[in-house]
């Protein structure tokens, strides 16, 4: 496993040990004795992404990527650890500056139907977080602004689309719009969760390079959520891979997702069919992720891991740092 | 085949002249995006197109039947028996109340009246190792499943008659991908062991380069071309195929190839190839004359490039 160099330059965000967990309460009687259950959905990560890099957290349902996304946007609260955002703790902001880190970071959801309000013209909904943010002083100079975003999202031509309903729009065209919305306030840190799961083949590829692209035009530090690792190579320049509640391995795309160390990445890489290949060989991984309230001991990928021995039942593992030569790769 | 769509904003054609065979034993894989009227031929194959769907014209041949003119007590005899269907989503093939075991038990006596309940629960029983689910899941109820085994008991059913045409609609589109990549193994293993012809259904060219003996890609509702699986993939023909296929995005390669545009809005289909607003090779016969599918090479295509 690797560990994320820091030399190219301060973190932006930083997760410290963080930990979520969710009390699931499977009775009243339980509730009352204390005994509800828990599920740890982050369990201690630690995460870092230099300002201007981008993060691919990758892994498959139930791993918590999500929950740890939105626990580096202060949304969740923390069992344990801390987040840092431009080197101050989260958990310390308060009134304004609350209100400037709610701005200088956002988030993209998977699903533009249910992002959008389906009664809001596309451009009064882009509009809405610079009135929240009390950007750009009057009306005009608002919807110039707007106009301008939705031209940057290639949603053209722009006064078109300013006017139109959601239902009026694709669902690549719908992402486009939750982009913009996303963007117009010029945030610093963006979160996209899954923002091309829902879209079809050909969507899919136009929203992810209208990614790449803004990252860099905006200069952008993004953690792009998903479980699609070619997604994540497309975009990102390092990737997180999580399983139940940890990070299982991290380091550089080429790193991570040409010479994979972990079983459970080798793995994932292998299923990621390249059409115009063939399937890579990886080990072949049994059952499916079990639920995060019932942790396994020890390695928490041991039931379905093919190579697990006795000390991967017992010992909890610590990511640990390895460097192979870079000139085998290419 | 011709199907329609009244939608209440307007009347469309979502299977628009398509001609399609399946082969004894074969895996036709149909692939196509949303929209492009995939899911919409294989309703209609089994007679349960959606209230606002109407067949405008074709025949559906199943073994020298003309299912679109057989009585419903006919056809019933023959869904779930002859012709199967799995969904992408097991909730909604699978009743939450009542337990596998009784799911076994309702099919084989829909189909065959009095059943030797078992003798039927020992099917079951088989049949669950077969596609790999604990044969103790029986006495559960769907929720007690996880996803995976969910869809695979929805696979044991379809597969409990010994039907001779299975259709998978996008069966593994709502799992993860390690559990997809054990559902490919598995419908490997069916094809094997099965003997049946099955129509594979998915937006995901990829997962077919190993399962499917010919694939035919769909787009607005229209077959575009059939190819050998290999020959899809070493040198696509049709410029949406080669498209599709390009706009995967691979590890190892920045290239991100994207068709721009947007799929047509099929109340007002364009003129002409269906495709040419977004083809990169439009030329002027594209957007008036519709392309009829040829034979090229041991490939049918749709296209005035060939």
């Amino acid at each position: 496993m690797r560990v994320i160099s820091t030399d190219e330059g301060r973190a932006l965000v930083e997760a410290r040990e963080v930990k979520v967990h969710y009390k699931v309460s499977t009775g009243l009687l339980e509730t009352l004795l204390g005994r509800a259950k828990v599920v740890r959905a982050v369990d201690g990560v630690n995460l870092s992404i230099p300002r201007g890099g981008s993060v691919g957290l990758v892994g498959e349902s139930g791993s918590g990527k999500t929950t740890l996304g939105r626990a580096l946007l202060g949304l969740v609260e923390l069992e344990g650890g801390s987040v840092l955002f431009d080197g101050t703790d989260i958990s310390s902001l308060k009134g304004s500056a609350l209100k400037a880190f709610r701005r200088r970071t956002q988030m993209v959801f998977q699903d533009p139907y249910t992002s959008l309000d389906p009664r809001m013209k596309i451009g009064h909904q882009v509009e809405e977080p610079l009135r929240v943010h009390g950007i750009c002083g009057n009306k005009e100079e608002r919807r110039q602004r707007v106009l301008e975003m939705l031209e940057k999202v290639g949603l053209v031509p722009a006064a078109e689309f300013y006017s139109r309903y959601p239902h009026q729009l694709s669902g690549g065209q719908r992402q486009r719009a939750a982009i913009a919305r996303a963007l117009v306030v010029g945030p610093e840190f963006l979160v996209a969760d899954e923002p091309v799961s829902n879209l079809d083949v050909s969507a899919r590829a136009q929203i992810l390079r209208l990614l790449r692209d803004l990252r860099k035009e905006m200069n952008l530090t993004l953690l792009f959520i998903t479980h699609d690792l070619a997604a994540a190579w497309s975009v990102c320049d390092r990737i997180d891979v999580m399983y139940l509640g940890r990070i299982v391995e991290e380091g550089a795309r080429e790193e991570v997702l040409r010479d994979p160390l972990h079983p459970y990445t080798q793995a994932l890489v292998s299923v990621t069919r390249d059409p115009k290949r063939r399937k890579g060989e990886g080990p072949k991984i049994s059952g499916e992720v079990p639920s995060p309230m019932n942790v396994p001991q020890g390695c928490r990928f041991h039931p379905r891991c093919p190579f697990a021995m006795d000390i991967c039942r017992i010992f909890v593992i610590r990511l640990v740092s390895v460097s192979l030569p870079i000139d085998d790769r290419a | 085949m011709r199907i329609g769509y009244d939608t209440g904003r307007g009347k469309l054609e979502v299977v628009a002249g398509v001609d399609l065979k399946v082969g004894r034993e074969e895996i036709l894989g149909l692939v196509g995006e949303s929209g492009s009227g995939k899911t919409t031929l294989a309703l209609a194959v089994l007679r349960i197109l959606p209230e606002w769907g109407t067949v405008l014209g074709g025949r559906i041949l199943f073994d020298g039947l003309d299912l679109l003119r057989m009585s419903e007590e006919e056809m019933r005899r023959i869904r779930g028996r002859r012709i199967s269907m799995v969904f992408q989503d097991p909730y909604s093939s699978l009743n939450p109340t009542s337990r596998i075991r009784d799911h076994f038990l309702e099919l084989y006596r829909a189909h065959y009246g009095h059943v030797d309940e078992k003798e039927v629960l020992e099917k079951a029983g088989t049949l669950l190792r077969i596609v790999g689910v604990p044969e103790e899941k029986l006495h559960d109820y769907p929720h007690q499943l996880s996803g995976g085994q969910r869809q695979r008991v929805a696979i044991a059913l379809a597969i409990a008659l010994k039907p001779e045409l299975v259709i998978l609609d996008e069966p593994t589109s709502s799992l993860d991908v390690l559990v997809e990549a054990q559902l490919m193994e598995l419908f490997k293993d069916l094809r094997k062991r099965e003997r049946i012809s099955m129509v594979f259904i998915t937006h995901n060219l990829g997962i077919l380069s190993e399962l499917a003996d010919r694939i035919a890609v769909m787009y607005a509702g229209k077959i575009v071309g059939v190819s050998p699986t290999e020959k899809l993939f070493a040198d696509p023909l049709h410029p949406y195929t080669r498209a599709l296929i390009d706009s995967v995005p691979t590890i190892g390669s920045d290239e991100l190839r994207t068709i721009s545009g947007e799929p047509p809005d099929l109340r007002n289909p364009p003129k002409g190839c269906r495709f040419h607003p977004r083809c990169p090779f439009a030329m002027d016969v594209c957007r008036v004359a519709e392309p009829v599918m040829k034979d090229v090479g041991g490939r049918e295509v749709a296209c005035h490039l060939y």
